[in-house]
């Protein structure tokens, strides 16, 4: 039998002991009182050494712990709300302490939903990052039941709005919210929405029209914007001055394609544009617009009508370094670049590209997918 | 070099480089200028400024943290991250890891309180009060009244 050597061993070793401290974590976070191994014990106050330090090194200490969650992965969200609420049950002091630190009651996600009130108040008037996952949180399975659960989430921070820094909303129905978030939202940067009916994943068709206007039409902070099976009007003052913008899985039936060139012009910065399933019902004029884009890296075109990917083509100028991703529904590389396809033409508003390089990639359940990747080769590429 | 005098009147002469870490002492040689004369540090005993030299000469060669970083930090994510030679020097009695905090701040030695406040988050995290109250030996000075009403406020999650 073959024996594990030393060097195995203790990688073996690491792993369990990883494995185990995060097993332990996540359960003692996710309880309020320890299991009591020894009932007699009495705390000896002349041993206690925290509680020498000042207050504003306990908040820095605080701040790391709950820190610690922030940004990681979702399923921490109730780790790290209880963390924060264990310190505030540990003794006078440290609730003082804790609840006199605005920054530690500014992530508001699933888990603080039963304690929004709480988090708001204690926030002060520092700017919030909002995380809402309705399948995140315990209760009700049922759609109504989970409706009002997202209700009573959303409903307080009506009177928050121009404290929101960032909002991260998942599988919700906008709306359920949008009315509890039609005020100006001065300080927001970053809006993420996602929401699909579990399983028919239908896109949503523009409406004819829209009671509520998200943040009033202002947000001049936000600079990043990604809305999924939720319809955002193509007119919406807030699609200006993005970095990144991503809408997908929408239906325009009264926008013209050409307001999204539009919007584009409006975002001179942009860095990163995503279009996934966009689909317009009017008709194709001929581009007129040309709109500079600089400083785009990325420029992904997904399961797009060809006739829109040659619209917005034919319409941006982009710098020869952005990276341009294409899924083209049903088409394969036959379909649509055939071999004597002229690419000079379908993409004459492109610059520069020296090179193209298409490629075929087999993903299960997606079919044929088209890249296409244009940049800039100082070597000797083919020249298009 | 740089003569340092603790709360226990002991003497510690040691390279500027090494005692210009903390910015307390750097500021206060920087306004003496060139003097052989000793810099009291009352709120120092010897042992934790021992420990405080030996971190200090470790990182002599460590470009000191500019204000720039310092407000980026404030900006940016914080992390528990403790490099490892840090790792072994805090692993310290709790008495001492405390007293290591405590002077690392009255000489503005922020890395040095950046690893004691990391190794103190790190020891709290995934933990329940009791489980922090027994850890550092605090009293429970919530009246039962207080607990009843705390306990109140967390009802949703006591129960999950």
């Amino acid at each position: 039998m073959h024996g594990a050597s030393a060097e195995e061993l203790e990688i073996l070793g690491k792993l369990v002991a990883f494995v185990y401290d995060m097993r332990r974590e996540e359960n003692a976070g996710n309880t309020f009182e320890a299991e009591d191994d020894n009932p007699t014990w009495t705390p000896d106050p002349e041993k206690c050494s925290v509680c020498k330090l000042p207050s504003d090194i306990l908040v820095a200490i605080f701040n790391l712990v709950v820190d610690e969650y922030r940004d990681t992965s979702r399923r921490l969200d109730t780790v790290r709300t209880r963390a924060l609420l264990n310190i505030a049950r540990v003794c006078k002091s440290w609730r003082e302490v804790a609840l006199d630190t605005p920054s530690l009651w500014t992530q508001i996600g699933p888990s603080s939903a039963p304690f929004i009130n709480t988090f708001l108040a204690r926030s002060g008037s520092e700017l919030l990052d909002i995380y809402w996952e309705p399948t995140k949180l315990p209760g009700p399975t049922d759609a109504s039941g989970r409706t009002d659960l997202a209700i009573s989430f959303f409903r307080p921070l009506r009177d928050h709005v121009h404290r929101l820094n960032s909002l991260d909303i998942w599988w919700t129905s906008p709306s359920v919210y949008e009315v509890y978030l039609n005020r100006p939202a001065p300080n927001i940067e970053r809006i993420y929405a996602s929401h699909s009916d579990a399983g028919m994943r239908t896109e949503p068709v523009e409406p004819s029209n829209t009671s509520h206007v998200l943040f009033g039409g202002h947000a001049p902070r936000l600079r990043e914007l990604c809305f999924s099976f939720i319809y955002i009007s193509l007119h919406s003052p807030i699609l200006s001055n993005l970095t990144n913008l991503a809408i997908e899985h929408v239906v325009y039936t009264r926008s013209k394609p050409s307001q999204l060139i539009r919007v584009l012009n409006a975002c001179p910065a942009l860095e990163t544009f995503q279009l996934t399933n966009i689909h317009f019902d009017s008709a194709f004029p001929d581009p007129t617009t040309r709109v500079e884009l600089p400083l785009l890296k990325d420029f992904f075109l997904y399961e797009m009508p060809l006739k829109v990917v040659r619209y917005i083509l034919a319409s941006i100028v982009t710098s020869p370094t952005a990276c341009l991703s294409l899924q083209l529904g049903n088409a394969t590389l036959n379909t649509a670049f055939p071999p004597n396809v002229d690419y000079a033409t379908r993409f004459p508003k492109i610059p520069r590209i020296r090179r193209l390089c298409v490629w075929s990639r087999y993903r299960p359940f997606e079919g044929d997918n088209i890249e296409v990747a244009g940049y800039d080769s100082s070597g000797p590429g083919d020249s298009t | 070099m740089v003569n340092l005098v603790t709360s226990d009147n002991e003497s510690f002469t040691v390279e500027k480089a090494v005692a210009s870490r903390s910015v307390l002492i750097k500021n206060m040689l920087e306004d003496v200028g060139e003097s052989d004369q000793p810099i009291p540090l009352p709120n120092v005993t010897a042992s934790v400024l021992k420990k405080v030299l030996e971190y200090c000469d470790h990182h002599k060669n460590e470009p000191m943290p500019t204000s720039e970083d310092l407000a980026a930090e404030d900006t940016r994510k914080r992390t528990t991250d403790i490099g490892e030679w840090d790792q072994k020097f805090i692993q310290v009695d709790q008495e001492m890891l405390f007293e290591i905090i405590l002077a690392a701040n009255y000489l503005d030695i922020k890395p040095l309180l950046d690893v004691g406040c990391k190794t103190v988050a790190n020891m709290i995290k995934g933990k329940t009060p009791e489980e922090i109250r027994k850890l550092f030996n605090i009293v429970n000075d919530f009246t039962p009244e207080e607990e009843a009403q705390i306990k109140k406020e967390n009802e949703w999650a006591e129960d999950r």
